[in-house]
């Protein structure tokens, strides 16, 4: 054997972190699936968009806010104002997505929603694209100080550690919401059986349009944070974080919530850290367009193994 | 919603839809121009593969969103073998000796995914397939040893018969025919067989299936070997056609253009396969014909009433919307917004006819009865 | 079942590893040797459908097709392309007739070019400027040969487009403005290396034909000069955002220069994200020229700063003109628009040729399509974008390859050895 690891500790920090910032995002929008699935056993295929028009709305708010010259106190509320702003838009194309093309499916044939959903997903993305920008991108403006925190050769930027307090914080405020309050009790109730819980007086209805709105705020966020990281953003930039996310809660299992809140982590480290692992093995060489083979390798051998992923329940409930 | 079900309208049976869909297809092939006879060449593969995943998901109720998996591995069979140019085969194979090794290659492959997922329930297959497809596409393009990459394998080695060869788009349309004719006879005889109802069997509860003494694995397996052979059928008539196989042609939308099409045309027969085909494949390729702006074209007075009312409109409430553009740009402006069409259709279809628009019989009366359908599709 | 679930599950995996090693020691990387860059032939002229002497009426105006990319990711490129075509016949009568343009969408695609072409061909146009992006030219070369359509493509820049592995040699309908990659890519390597002084270079390329071919180019041409290629060049498909992955991997190869060979949509967030790293804040930065456009300008800003960008063609004594007639019609900067100039000559081209062969017979025009041909081969005029002559298979006769640097949120020229 060879020398294991011929790059420097500081690549494997690096990678790390990438990983870390890759996960956060994947998991905020892992959340939304899982939980619309949890309700309502639906794959929301639009919910990648639902993320979009976050980005873009969250967008609206940095340019309106001066853009590329807002400084001092004023980039601190226009990230505030873009994040409310981001999950608001989110939210009412989700509840409208819900309204027009799920909620006449609820008790159609279970393939239905799906293309419905898929077809949500296709118009909006389009509409964005083809409609609105002709196929041009947007760029965030660059308004996040610089500056970065080094710990021996861990170096995370500003920026960074924004993203992922960020994410932290909106996971530990849902978690709130679902364990601790009357609404959260709710969705539990119905995720359990819809049936039993319009029984015994919950306003199923009410559960699972709360559910999206959830789900919707954690993908608006989501989507600010992405603009400010990666910078470009198109119509169709939600798809791939979109199949990322839905791997990523399959991963986790789907309709745990903390589950997806792992699986996201995992399938960003795997994609970096996990893959640059592979290339330390002699003979093997995994450049960057191999990450989504690595990825989706591993969803296949964790479901060999573990057939209802990594937190999901034993056998599904509704076979 | 589910008026459907008319117990006083006699149907027709479904060989005289497979019988019409033939004949009007060798009258547009006799009548139209190239233009038409490609694009229902495409509307006739579509349908083609859309009667494989039919057996997957319809029959046998897998959800697959990795079919193109299968229609790559045939597309890439016979370009790999069938193209001079492909770096890693030397020499030419005959193609009628590539088109069954095409469709073995695809129940293979089928079989090799099938193995370790088929345990897995629902929703599950979905995600693995999904990836799945995506896997063939990044190696095909990666992997440019065997398959060059982006830069894709052309001057394939087209099918003969006699001295002749298949190279125009009208010869392809009735090879193409010949194989959605085969396809439908195959699939139609499996659904009404033994194997056919325990697909249904597994389909309406695995559980009880399985307590039946029905090996559901097996069945399973052979449900996504048929279809991906299916798939792989499509791909080895699709390349040779095209005359040109890389990797931009395997993404996604492919898989999910076959699934809805599937669906909307209502699971589980042929049928309202060639429907959904007609509708999803016909119908964004049409937007893109001259011949669709010319009658648009014709409905001119339509703008100028609409355009009066803009006027009125914005005059009223501030509003400054802009105006319909003029007749000329129509068919610039459809064929630029085909996709949100294309979306804004496959909702429509589904809120207004949630079992397809040909429901197949059995299972419309399952979703007509006061009960919800049953949540699992395993 | 899960007994026999679990035998499955072991069995698979041993034959996917199986597999995998079959694939590890088939992996042999043979050369793929270059093509002979041989003329068009006479066995070509004969398949192509010239040959069946097809001589059109017209009635009415004159339909020339122009295939580009008209939605899509490369639309900013596309779109300026076909209108600097359009301009290169504004205000030219053909024999009293007027051009009627009639443009297509070719999505930049192996897809979109031989549905565009069909369309073209369905729309009886007598020549044709595109496809625009060379996986779509490769994908039409037939169509339009079988139809006897000439064509000529402004900016498809791979080398075997010329060079098809078929006996009759190159199409002979096809032609093309622009200069070849390999020229482009040399030219960027001996920059990088003679100019920069640049040991070492980090190679990132979008997957596809033109990303993939260009970067090959360099390569070959950086390591002839004497060069290293540090790390593991690194792909990305279009529409990526996240390049952080591959920035750690340039900091861990310690390049002296970073090469780029992709589109402008991926190269600005990657350009973002480079200059976000405080290690790679002033590493300096060689761009192809997919690249070279003005939304990278406005989308990068202070992130494109420094850059360099190459762009093949010259600037030719016609540039002027294209540009005044581009203003005035698209109300554009024909600067900035990319391939533009090569746009421009290409339809010059096709209306100067048909000019000479168009024959009007009471009060309508007809054409030859086999000598409106044979006249573009013969082409020979100082266009927009330089001296326009093709060589004997099809090709842009004499290459010049221009470099920029963006200089205060403009590109501004280099002069030859200049950094």
């Amino acid at each position: 054997m060879t020398v294991i690891f011929l790059t420097s500790a500081e690549f494997w920090a690096d990678q790390l972190v990438n990983g870390l910032t890759t996960g956060s995002i994947y998991a905020l929008i892992a959340l939304g699936y899982t939980m619309v699935y949890g309700v309502l056993q639906l794959i929301n295929f639009a919910h990648g968009e639902v993320f979009m028009i976050g980005s873009f709305a969250g967008y609206g708010v940095l340019v309106a806010m001066g853009g590329d010259d807002t400084s001092g106190a004023m980039i601190a509320l226009a990230l505030v104002l873009a994040m409310i702003a981001a999950s608001a838009a989110s939210m009412g194309t989700a509840l409208a997505i819900e309204r027009i093309a799920y909620r006449p499916l609820r008790n159609a044939p279970r393939l239905a929603p799906l293309i419905s959903a898929i077809g949500v997903s296709v118009f909006l993305s389009h509409l964005v694209d083809d409609g609105f920008l002709t196929g041009r991108s947007k760029y965030y403006p660059s308004i996040f100080p610089d500056g970065a925190l080094e710990l021996g050769p861990l170096t995370i930027s500003a920026l960074q550690i924004f993203l992922m307090g960020s994410s932290l914080a909106m996971m530990g405020g849902l978690w709130w919401v679902i364990q601790r309050t009357k609404l959260g009790r709710g969705i539990r109730a119905v995720a359990e059986s819809r049936d039993n819980a319009s029984l015994m007086g919950i306003d199923v209805n009410r559960a699972i349009v709360v559910t999206f709105a959830l789900g919707a705020i954690m993908a608006g966020v989501a989507g600010v944070l992405y603009g400010l990281f990666y910078s470009a953003i198109r119509g169709s930039m939600g798809f791939i974080p979109g199949v990322k996310a839905f791997t990523a809660a399959v991963l986790g299992g789907i309709g745990s919530v903390q589950g997806a809140v792992i699986g996201g982590y995992f399938l960003g480290l795997t994609e970096t850290v996990g893959r640059e692992l592979l290339n330390e093995i002699p003979g093997v060489s995994l450049p960057n367009q191999w990450k989504d083979v690595v990825a989706f390798s591993l969803l296949v051998l964790v479901l060999i193994f573990r057939p209802n992923g990594i937190f999901g329940q034993k056998e599904t409930k509704r076979a | 919603m589910l008026e459907s079900v008319r117990p006083g309208v006699p149907r027709l049976p479904e060989w005289a839809h497979a019988l019409i869909f033939l004949i009007v297809g060798l009258l547009g092939w006799y009548f139209l121009d190239d233009t038409w006879v490609r694009m229902l060449f495409l509307v006739t593969l579509y349908a083609t593969l859309g009667m494989g995943l039919n057996v997957v998901v319809g029959l046998a109720g897998l959800l697959d969103l990795g079919f193109v998996a299968f229609f790559a591995t045939g597309a890439y069979v016979v370009a790999i073998w069938g193209a001079p140019i492909s770096p890693s085969v030397d020499g030419v194979v005959n193609y009628w000796v590539l088109l069954p090794m095409a469709v073995f290659a695809g129940a293979g492959i089928g079989m090799l995914l099938g193995l370790p997922v088929l345990p897995l329930r629902g929703d599950y297959l979905a995600i693995v397939t999904l990836g799945f497809g995506e896997i063939i596409r990044i190696l095909a393009l990666n992997m440019d040893d065997y398959t060059r990459g982006s830069s894709g394998i052309f001057a394939l080695a087209k099918p003969d018969y006699g001295a002749e060869t298949v190279d125009s788009v009208r010869e392809f349309f009735i090879m193409i025919l010949i194989a959605a004719m085969a396809v439908w006879f195959v699939t139609a005889r499996l659904r009404d067989s033994k194997v056919g109802r325990a697909w249904e069997a597994i389909r309406e509860d695995e559980d009880v299936a399985q307590g039946m003494g029905i090996n559901t694995v097996r069945y399973k397996l052979m449900a996504f070997a048929i279809g991906a052979s299916i798939g792989a059928l499509g791909g080895a008539i699709y390349a040779p056609f095209v005359d040109f196989v890389a990797p931009a042609q395997f993404s996604l939308i492919v898989s999910i253009n076959v699934l809805a099409l599937v669906i909307i045309g209502g699971m589980g027969n042929t049928t309202g396969v060639i429907a959904g085909s007609a509708m999803l494949i016909g119908v964004p390729e049409l937007l893109q014909f001259q011949e669709t702006a010319d009658v648009l074209a014709k409905f001119e007075w339509l703008r100028d009433g609409l355009n009066v009312f803009i006027d009125g409109f914005n005059a009223v409430s501030f509003a400054d919307l802009g105006k319909l553009p003029p007749s000329e740009e129509w068919g610039d402006k459809l064929a630029l917004y085909r996709f949100i069409v294309f979306g804004a259709l496959l909702v429509m279809v589904m809120v207004l006819r949630p079992s397809g628009l040909f429901p197949s019989r059995r299972r419309e009366l399952e979703f007509t009865a006061e009960e919800p359908a049953p949540a699992g599709s395993a | 079942m899960t007994h026999s679930g679990k035998m499955s599950r072991w069995t698979w995996l041993m034959a996917m590893v199986a597999l995998l090693a079959i694939f590890a020691v088939a992996c042999s990387g043979d050369d793929d040797d270059d093509s002979s860059s041989a003329g068009f032939t006479d066995a070509g002229y004969k398949t192509a459908g010239l040959d069946k002497a097809r001589v059109v009426t017209i009635d009415g105006d004159i339909p020339i097709g122009i295939s580009s990319a008209l939605t899509g990711e490369v639309a900013g490129l596309g779109i300026p392309i076909a209108d600097s075509a359009e301009v290169g016949g504004e205000g030219i009568t053909i024999k009293g007739k007027k051009i009627k343009w009639v443009r297509e969408d070719d999505l930049c695609s192996p897809e979109g070019g031989p549905a565009a072409a069909d369309r073209l061909v369905k729309a009886n146009v007598v020549a044709a400027i595109g496809p625009i992006c060379s996986g779509g030219t490769r994908a039409s070369l037939k169509i339009f040969d079988d139809a006897g359509i000439t064509h000529i493509s402004p900016s498809a820049t791979a080398g075997d487009l010329t060079t098809p592995t078929r006996p009759e040699g190159p199409y002979v309908t096809f032609f093309r403005v622009p200069v070849l990659n390999a020229d482009e890519a040399k030219a960027q390597a001996q920059f990088a290396y003679d100019t920069l002084k640049a040991k070492k270079a980090f190679v990132v390329f979008d997957t596809d034909d033109y990303g993939k071919d260009l970067a090959a180019e360099f390569q070959k041409s950086f390591k002839a000069e004497g060069g290293e290629i540090v790390g593991t060049p690194a792909g990305y498909e279009k529409k990526t955002t996240d390049f952080k992955s591959i920035i750690a991997n340039i900091k861990a190869a310690k390049p002296d220069v970073i090469y780029q060979a992709g589109f402008y949509a991926e190269a600005t967030p990657f350009l973002q994200q480079l200059r976000a790293d405080a290690d790679l804040k002033s590493i300096p930065y060689i761009g192809g020229d997919g690249i070279k456009n003005d939304e990278l300008l406005s989308g990068a800003k202070d992130a494109a700063e420094g850059a360099y960008l190459a762009l093949p063609g010259t600037t030719g004594s016609q540039f002027d003109t294209y540009k005044q007639k581009y203003a005035a019609k698209f109300k554009g900067n024909a600067d900035s628009a990319t391939f533009g100039a090569e746009a421009y000559d290409a339809a010059t081209a096709i209306l100067k040729a048909l000019d000479k062969v168009a024959v009007e017979k009471g009060g309508k025009l007809e054409i030859d399509l086999k000598k409106l041909n044979e006249e573009i081969k013969k082409s020979s005029f100082e266009g927009a974008s330089g001296k326009v002559e093709f060589q004997d298979n099809g090709n842009r006769a004499g290459a010049v390859v221009r470099l920029f640097k963006v200089v205060g949120g403009k590109y501004v020229q280099l002069e030859a050895g200049k950094k």
